[in-house]
């Protein structure tokens, strides 16, 4: 742990911790992953592990995606669509 | 709304549709004819966005109910054609080492349509589960369900593509080399 390595595999184990948890919403979500991720250790970790893994593996390739430049073909679309729209 | 304020909203949309297409599809090429599908309809259907609700969320149900009816469709020819739902159920995307995008991709398309959908619109877009129901057009109840079994399964298909990280399991293991190499034979 004095490393600069994220503990993957020997955060404590907080059972309690399903108690408070914030359970709707994308944002919380996220939170809750987090949560689960850093309790792993055992069998059971393992999932959580492996979920919170997935779970970073999607955001990526959306937001790989989400934060790419539009490609022109769009703006030239809508700025047809738009200029038909006017001449209506 | 003014034609400006539309077309601002459409641009502003564009990012988010494209990400929802590929994670939806699995294909960037046919993701970009989706959006592109999805702006004609609605520059189309325009009359019937109501003013003050959520721009984003009225695209992005656009752009699944383009994918979805396409997808029946597809399904309907692929049917028809002799053999080919077999050929195409029997690829495995199970590669040994690290998970990586391209295993993530592989593994989303072994989902069910309906939960690849609600795990990408609540896991990846960041849509609440109201608003991800109200997109995909179901109970709140049921994104939900479908968002677990979503987890849950990648989780099973993941966790055997890297259960060598993790500590392989030998008979999974086995299974695992035999499919693989059943796919690769063939």
């Amino acid at each position: 742990m004095t490393s600069g390595k994220p503990p993957l595999q020997t955060g404590p184990l907080t059972p309690e911790r399903d108690e408070n948890e914030p359970r709707e919403g994308g944002a919380d979500m996220e939170q809750r992953k987090m949560q689960i991720d850093s309790g792993g250790g055992n069998c059971e970790g393992i999932d959580a592990r492996l979920q919170a893994q997935i779970g970073q593996k999607l955001k990526a390739m959306y937001d790989e995606v989400a934060q790419a430049p539009i490609p022109d073909k769009f703006l030239d679309l809508l700025e047809k669509l738009n200029s038909q729209e006017k001449s209506k | 709304m003014s034609n400006e304020s539309v077309k601002q909203g459409f641009i502003d949309a564009i990012p988010n549709l494209r990400a929802f297409a590929v994670s939806l599809c699995g294909n960037l090429e046919r993701a970009d004819d989706l959006v592109q599908e999805t702006m004609l309809k609605a520059f189309k259907n325009i009359g019937s966005f109501q003013e003050g609700t959520n721009l984003k969320a009225w695209l992005f149900t656009i752009l699944r109910n383009t994918y979805f009816s396409e997808l029946r469709q597809l399904k309907r020819e692929v049917e028809d054609a002799d053999g080919m739902h077999a050929s195409r159920a029997a690829v495995h995307p199970a590669q040994h080492g690290h998970m990586d995008m391209c295993e993530l991709q592989d593994a989303l398309k072994l989902l069910q349509d309906d939960q690849r959908e609600a795990l990408v619109l609540v896991c990846a877009a960041g849509m609440s589960y109201e608003e991800a129901a109200a997109i995909a057009g179901c109970a709140v109840g049921t994104i939900k369900s479908r968002v677990n079994r979503a987890r849950a399964k990648l989780s099973e298909i993941m966790g055997v593509t890297s259960a060598e990280e993790f500590g392989p399991d030998s008979a999974t293991e086995a299974i695992l080399t035999h499919r693989v190499g059943q796919v690769r034979s063939a």
